[in-house]
């Protein structure tokens, strides 16, 4: 407990003190209380860059897409594991299933080089094979976000159904046998039972999620965006790293993080309050 | 008897002068041992304890050393961190102008041209006098050391066996080169599916940019104003030569996508003929590695001297400095002079030839016809590449001693004559609204040029557009800051072709 609640402390109530730096004129040389006010300056800088209209569109677009498919997605694949009925076969596939959230982008983003790639890459080769023309997948605009919100899907269901499953675990069977013996088909059991038995945990996971909209892409588009579709691929986070940090501009940096962060917590409170509307619990 | 007076008089004029001369050079007391941290970036970890070449130093100077090394990508971040925390290390390497313009303004930093000065420091006095070395010095002193890059620039490589296989002439013009790549694409020798010409990202081929303008990156028109190359009609021109060849499909549809080892893998595997790269000792030393490790009888060729272009024939050289030593200005001047002093033997003869080939005959190197050669065994398990962390973090431009290869040296001979140079002098400009500006700039010029190469935009109907999206984010300004440091500096820009 104490780890925990050390880590929370330091990692995320700590820092909340230095969210000043947007508001100053921060130097790394000199203790950001010596640091001049700047008021909104940066702020006001990071709305008229260039770029940042652009990042928060893709943004807010990618995960959107990342909601619709990434998130349905771990609670179907737990309902079908639950369903398996032979344990030694079901814990093979959920260990295949939740490999490769271990493995990092980087090595993802070299992998899907290497499947893509118009020289030789596998699914270039069976294109060619077909009659077909090869496709600068990773360059082509068109294909990029699905290429995210696709690899984000192979990467992350498997482990994110986990927690679905623990909660389909909590369901009492003689719920399933009774349903049975009244006549339910596996459709309305899953619908009735298994749905509405972890339809809470549904929802908590839900708003986390929406909460989570603005952040959390990082590593993932950093690994893998080009110049070619920085217009449909540069989040915020990439966009803050890129015109913010590299160029050692911290207040401006943290503008546009306290920003996200700031339409991340309107989501969340706004998602919670709707659960509450449509009868669930919420988080607060 | 005059004359002997006269000697004699002369004599004793030049001892009383000789203690004076001597006072003015202090000497560095090595008496007290001291601990000096080092933070830099290297490839691989170094342990002060166990590698004999910091042992043999730390023995020389009387010190001890801690190391800390992170890899290139995560160093400034690293290092950032450690400035706010207010745990500077002694002695580190400065990668960002902008981390070094708010430690040397606050006065974070050693002014080492005092000390040298004081001390007598010769061979750090010699890289403060080295061509364009002013430049990095701040109202006349410096404060880091100068470190070089040596002869690093980007050079183009190619397949020499299939040029000779297909009976293509080594290309000397841009044109040239162009006929060859679609020989080469048309052919594709080893039937591995090739490109022409691969690179990472338009900056790789910018390396060829000033043969169409002239200059690199900066340059003067006649009226004195700065231009950017993005202004210039010459440099559109190359665009417009670049988007041919992603149009015809002889540079690579990956440009956008590759990093330099997947250009690296392309050329050494059969996979593209020519290839936009650094060349020096290293890198020509691990592309000819992979590739007769592909092939022992392929062979690699480089275009030196560089292809003509309408501008005529460049290498685009920048400043030829880069990571910098900088020095805490939080010691004692006992402390400060003892790390400037391991500085100076490290740029001396004897500490160059030190941190190339160790200091044992026969456990680092061997005399072969009189010359010191490497056991490449031991400079690339236990050093991790052939210069010894020490000497990069003092020179990295000393790995040159080693070129071997003759197309190296005569890359080499080639870039000895400044007329086949076009610096970037610009590079080490600081300024807290210019950074602002040209982050923006960037973002306008990135998103713009890709799409002139790739054809997504028109270069010709959408140029003015462009020029107005790099005004619109402040060109102008920009330049404006820029002109009173290049006037400041004194620094030479090329002339812009009318």
């Amino acid at each position: 407990m104490l780890p925990g609640i050390a880590f929370y402390l330091l990692f995320r109530y700590v820092p909340l003190y230095y969210l000043q730096i947007a508001f100053k004129d921060f130097r790394i040389t000199r203790p950001v209380e010596q640091a001049d006010f700047a008021g909104l300056k940066y702020f006001i800088e990071v709305f008229e860059s260039v770029s940042f209209r652009e990042a928060l569109r893709n943004t807010l677009v990618i995960n959107a897409m990342k909601l619709l498919i990434c998130f349905p997605a771990p609670i179907l694949l737990a309902v079908l594991l639950n369903e398996l009925r032979s344990q030694r076969y079901k814990r093979t596939v959920q260990t295949i299933l939740y490999l490769p959230h271990f493995i990092s982008w980087v090595v993802i983003s070299s992998i899907l080089f290497n499947f893509t790639s118009i020289y030789g890459g596998l699914f270039n080769t069976i294109r060619e094979s077909m009659g077909l023309e090869p496709i600068m997948f990773l360059g082509n605009k068109g294909m990029f976000r699905w290429i995210l919100v696709l690899s984000d899907l192979w990467k992350e269901s498997g482990y994110g159904a986990i927690i679905y499953l623990s909660a389909l675990t909590a369901i009492d069977p003689q719920l399933y046998e009774a349903a049975a013996i009244d006549g339910a088909g596996r459709v309305r059991q899953f619908w009735h039972i298994s749905l509405s038995g972890i339809k809470s945990t549904i929802v908590v996971m839900l708003i986390l999620r929406i909460g989570s909209m603005m952040a959390g892409n990082f590593d993932q588009v950093q690994s893998l965006i080009n110049d070619q579709v920085l217009s449909v691929g540069d989040v915020l986070d990439t966009f803050v790293y890129r015109v913010g940090v590299s160029n050692g501009r911290f207040s401006f940096a943290s503008a546009a993080g306290l920003f996200n962060s700031a339409v991340g917590a309107v989501l969340l409170l706004a998602s919670d309050r709707l659960a509450k509307r449509l009868g669930e619990r919420g988080l607060f | 008897m005059k004359r002997s007076v006269c000697l004699l008089l002369v004599s004793l004029l030049l001892l009383a002068f000789a203690p004076a001369s001597l006072a003015e050079t202090a000497t560095v007391d090595m008496t007290d041992p001291i601990d000096i941290e080092i933070m830099a970036y290297f490839v691989m970890d170094v342990d002060p304890d166990t590698d004999p070449i910091m042992q043999y130093l730390e023995e020389k100077f009387n010190v001890n050393f801690t190391v800390t090394l992170t890899n290139i990508d995560n160093y400034a971040d690293t290092l950032n961190m450690r400035i706010v925390s207010g745990d500077m290390p002694d002695w580190f390497r400065i990668t960002d102008q902008s981390v070094y313009g708010q430690l040397q303004e606050d006065g974070l930093l050693l002014n080492v041209s005092e000390l040298v000065d004081k001390y007598g420091f010769e061979n750090i006095q010699a890289t403060f006098d080295a061509p364009n070395a002013s430049i990095l010095a701040t109202d006349g002193a410096f404060y880091r050391v100068p470190d070089t890059i040596g002869k690093l620039c980007r050079c183009i490589y190619f397949r020499a066996d299939w040029l000779e296989e297909l009976g293509i002439e080594v290309p000397t013009t841009y044109d040239e080169m162009v006929d060859a790549l679609r020989l080469i694409v048309e052919a594709d020798p080893d039937g591995n599916g090739t490109t022409g010409l691969t690179c990472y990202g338009l900056w790789c081929l910018e390396g060829i940019a000033p043969s169409w303008t002239g200059y690199n990156t900066w340059g003067k028109d006649a009226d004195g104003n700065l231009v950017y190359w993005y202004e210039d009609d010459n440099y559109k021109e190359f665009l417009k030569w670049v988007n041919e060849l992603y149009e015809e499909k002889l540079l690579d549809g990956e440009l956008f996508v590759n990093s330099y080892e997947t250009c690296m893998e392309k050329l050494n595997t059969g996979r593209a003929g020519f290839y936009m790269m650094n060349l020096n000792t290293t890198w020509w030393s691990n592309n000819a590695t992979m590739l007769a490790n592909y092939d022992p009888e392929a062979s690699l060729g480089v275009t030196v001297p560089m292809l003509q272009g309408p501008a005529g024939a460049y290498a685009a050289t920048d400043i030829g400095y880069y990571a910098d030593s900088a020095f805490s200005s939080d010691m004692d001047e006992a402390k400060a002079a003892r790390i400037l002093a391991v500085m100076d033997y490290l740029l001396s003869e004897e500490g160059r030839e030190l941190t190339l080939y160790g200091y044992e005959e026969g456990v680092y190197y061997d005399v072969v016809d009189g010359k010191k050669v490497q056991k490449e065994e031991v400079v690339n398990l236990e050093w991790g590449q052939a210069l010894h962390f020490m000497g990069e973090l003092a020179d990295f431009g000393t790995s040159d001693m080693l070129a071997t290869a003759p197309e190296v040296i005569a890359w080499y001979d080639y870039l000895d004559d400044p007329a086949n140079c076009a610096p970037n002098l610009t590079g080490y400009f600081y300024n807290e609204d210019a950074v602002a500006i040209m982050a923006e700039i960037t973002e306008v010029t990135t998103r713009y040029t890709t799409a002139f190469v790739t054809g997504e935009m028109d270069i010709e109907t959408q140029w003015q557009e462009f020029q107005d999206a790099m005004n619109d984010v402040g060109l102008q300004e920009y330049k404006a800051l820029l002109k009173e440091y290049v006037d400041a500096q004194d620094i030479e820009l090329g002339s812009v072709l009318s």
